[in-house]
């Protein structure tokens, strides 16, 4: 990916953080918080819905993402995945996708 | 909302703010459906309403609690991993029975018959054949028949 200069439009592509090397931390490892998205990296969680019936987020046909009951399954177990950013599924680790 | 196999573009990177996972790129946030709190409810993204159909708790595993194993099942009514059958109130009384680990007849009762006997599972929420334990009573044809069966679990709606 290529770094060009543009006329501003201030969209966030455009946007730098500059941090000097003596307090670079580096990127958050297994079991630590990455602040920017609110994730610890590579700790299994589950998500319940707000709903009254506080649901989990879960698998249909291996795919598509409904809310079901607590079932014990992998389908409701998910994890955030330091190098690429995504939320994974431990039943075959691939990414929510829209 | 699907699961696909990682790209790392900007249609897979969520953040979680705020009781909400937040799409880093549009902003459009994790929802339910038509905000509907039903069993297999589909899930997508929408703009944020702040609604409690897109608020989401992330319970990590190592913090929750554990699986509830014996005792009453107060959602469903059922006392957990304790086998029971199914009589009929009809006159002979009889018991629905799982035949071949596929049909659910009525059938008189028979001493120690395990196809005759039922438990509710309550890890997949469903109830469970003592003599095939990995099968269900089931709805037909994905919840769209009147025909009950005795299938391999799924814990989908029917």
């Amino acid at each position: 990916m290529n770094v060009e200069v543009h006329p501003e439009s201030g969209k966030i592509r455009e946007q730098w953080d500059i941090i000097y090397v003596a307090d670079w931390k580096g990127e958050p490892k297994k079991g630590e918080l990455n602040e920017r998205f609110g994730l610890y990296v590579e700790r299994d969680f589950y998500v319940v819905s707000e709903l009254p019936s506080n649901r989990y987020l879960d698998l249909i046909n291996n795919r598509n993402m409904v809310i079901k009951t607590p079932n014990g399954r992998k389908t409701q177990v998910w994890y955030f995945h330091q190098q690429t950013l995504t939320i994974k599924t431990r039943l075959n680790n691939q990414s929510w996708d829209i | 909302m699907q699961i696909w196999s990682t790209n790392a573009k900007w249609f897979q990177i969520f953040k979680y703010e705020k009781n909400q996972f937040i799409n880093f790129t549009s902003g459009k946030v994790l929802d339910v459906t038509g905000a509907k709190d039903e069993e297999g409810q589909a899930v997508g993204v929408y703009g944020n309403n702040n609604g409690k159909h897109q608020r989401w708790r992330v319970v990590y595993l190592d913090k929750a609690g554990p699986v509830q194993s014996k005792g009453l099942n107060k959602d469903f009514g059922f006392h957990i991993n304790r086998p029971f059958y199914l009589i009929s109130k009809l006159p002979f009384n009889r018991v629905a029975e799982c035949i071949g680990a596929n049909n659910v007849n009525l059938k008189r009762w028979r001493v120690n018959t395990k196809a005759q006997q039922w438990y509710f599972d309550g890890v997949s929420k469903t109830i469970k054949n003592n003599n095939w334990k990995s099968h269900s009573l089931d709805i037909q044809g994905n919840g769209g028949s009147t025909n009950v069966r005795c299938t391999t679990t799924n814990s989908r709606w029917w």
